[in-house]
């Protein structure tokens, strides 16, 4: 007899973001690569877009776009897109039937997801990358803050699964109301066949003129809780005790300027590389010419615990390189300090530049600590145990 | 000298598109949210450049392009336009932009008021009645 797991899935993935695939960030990494290792357990995978989507050739994408009218005040277009999108979805949903789940990353102001679990009953997975109510209010602008809450909330509601990155995370999901008994923790994960000790980056140091430099990187979003700037603090201070060392930004955001701003002052210009946003698969070759990379978060300014699960820590592992973290929030989980990563005091320059000089004089501890990183990241944190959990939910759901 | 304002996206990439010489202009990064100040936003543009372009990833997907047109028509060379990574280019037409452009965007203001009201009501009767039946 045919077991339930052997049985061929059709999964949906719904995704709103309007801009969201045009830049390679943290959601767009997720939902590729979690269909990635979906496709190669070969299940069929549909794919709903408010935006442009790189995704394998096998998924069948369906683009509904965003009205180009509404567009010009803050959140309208969101608010239009909810209504819009549920009638996209409705009429197309017919034609792939039938689908055993939807995985959707929450997207504020939409609960068209919801709409469409509550028409046709198919379970519904959620993504929460955070409390969109939290995450306008505190990184954002916040405007119709009423209609932000009830379009979580309905989605909370009617959802089957809430999937989100760390225990910081179903912390606050939970003090904002989400139902604690319906929260799945899935971190982020990196994928071997991508982030792996290999690269093949020739030439790439003499393009960039860092031959004979020491070099630490950074990749990511340049946004406040990635602690960007406090890493800028400390290239001068490492550039004080290695003078050939060069900082490497792979990445962009708001706080660029911020950044930029940082490397003027301190006159650290010769020792900074700042790519700005490279396309994904640049980005190993990037981090493999590394010789330590850095995971500088930090905790959010309103007192909330650090509740990001940065793909850039299971990355750095995956490339076995040694990685200096502050100790806060999913970082003081996955890494241990001495024996996987170098954990630092947040907030902390000095502790960041001294860190990353230990790692300069003590290369036997560099690569202990790059290859625990490793074997542990191989272990645990692949994308394929990501994937794993979410068809295990969808099982398990099907046998209750 | 012209005038770059990148809201987003690569300047370098930009040119590349557009077919035009990274010297000739004066880099400037800003933000969507930096739109919002118009004080901000006249100091630069009332400078002694020759053209005003606002650069992006995608004109496509990029939103607040009228109120882009409507500092173009502010600043001192009402010369320019917007232009993305893509090669494409919306040339900046004063004529088009007062007649055209910001009606629509009046219009567009009206609409979105009613489509907040709309929104309340249906998010309040989802909220109160759907979830439960």
């Amino acid at each position: 007899m045919e077991k339930m797991e052997d049985k061929k899935l059709r999964a949906l993935f719904w995704r709103i973001d309007y801009t969201g695939a045009l830049v390679d960030g943290g959601v767009s990494t997720t939902v590729r690569s979690l269909i990635k290792e979906i496709l190669k357990e070969r299940h069929d995978v549909f794919y709903f877009s408010g935006s442009r989507a790189k995704l394998p050739s096998n998924v069948k994408i369906y683009y509904f776009p965003f009205n180009r009218f509404y567009r010009n005040f803050p959140e309208i277009f969101a608010l239009n897109y909810n209504f819009l999108s549920f009638k996209f979805a409705k009429k197309v949903l017919p034609q792939i039937q039938p689908i055993n789940f939807i995985y959707h990353p929450v997207h504020d102001f939409n609960f068209s997801a919801g709409m469409l679990k509550r028409e046709y009953g198919i379970p519904l997975f959620l993504q929460a990358d955070g409390v969109q109510y939290w995450i306008k209010r505190n990184w954002g602008k916040l405007y119709f803050s009423k209609l932000v809450l009830w379009a979580e909330e309905i989605l909370w509601a009617l959802s089957d699964k809430i999937f989100t990155f760390s225990t910081q995370l179903k912390n606050l999901l939970i003090e904002f109301g989400a139902p604690g008994e319906k929260i799945c923790i899935n971190p982020c994960g990196f994928d071997p066949e991508i982030f792996h000790p290999q690269i093949d980056a020739r030439g790439l140091k003499e393009t960039l003129g860092l031959e004979g430099k020491f070099i630490i990187g950074f990749s990511g979003t340049f946004e406040l809780y990635h602690g960007i700037s406090f890493l800028a603090k400390s290239i001068k201070m490492v550039v004080r005790r290695i003078p050939q060392a060069v900082f490497l930004f792979v990445g962009d955001g708001s706080f660029r300027a911020q950044l930029d701003e940082i490397v003027k002052q301190d006159n650290v210009q010769k020792n900074t590389i700042i790519t700005g946003f490279l396309p994904f698969e640049e980005v190993p070759k990037y981090l493999s010419i590394c010789d330590v990379l850095v995971s500088p978060g930090i905790n959010n300014p309103d007192g909330t615990e650090f509740f990001n699960s940065p793909i850039k820590n299971f990355e750095y592992m995956g490339l076995k390189k040694p990685i200096v973290a502050t100790a806060v929030g999913q970082q003081k989980e996955i890494f241990k300090d001495r024996w996987n990563a170098l954990l630092v005091e947040e907030k902390n320059p000095e502790a960041i530049a001294e860190a990353i000089w230990e790692l300069y004089r003590n290369p036997e501890l560099a690569q202990t600590i790059a290859t625990n990183a490793y074997q542990d990241g191989i272990a645990k944190h692949t994308w394929a145990h990501r994937a794993k959990t979410l068809l295990d939910a969808y099982f398990s759901l099907i046998k209750k | 000298m012209k005038l770059l304002l990148l809201v987003n996206g690569n300047a370098k990439r930009i040119f590349e598109a557009q077919s035009m010489k990274q010297e000739d202009f004066e880099i400037i990064k800003i933000n969507e949210k930096m739109l919002a100040k118009p004080r901000k936003m006249l100091n630069y543009l009332r400078q002694n450049h020759s053209e005003i372009y606002f650069g992006c990833l995608s004109i496509e997907f990029q939103r607040f392009i009228p109120f882009m047109l409507i500092y173009i028509l502010l600043s001192k060379p009402k010369k320019g336009g917007i232009i993305d990574e893509e090669g494409a280019k919306v040339k900046f037409n004063a004529i088009k932009t007062i007649l055209i452009t910001i009606p629509l965007l009046i219009v567009e203001a009206v609409g979105s008021f009613f489509i907040v009201v709309y929104s309340f009501i249906y998010y309040f009767v989802w909220r109160k009645w759907k979830i439960k039946s």
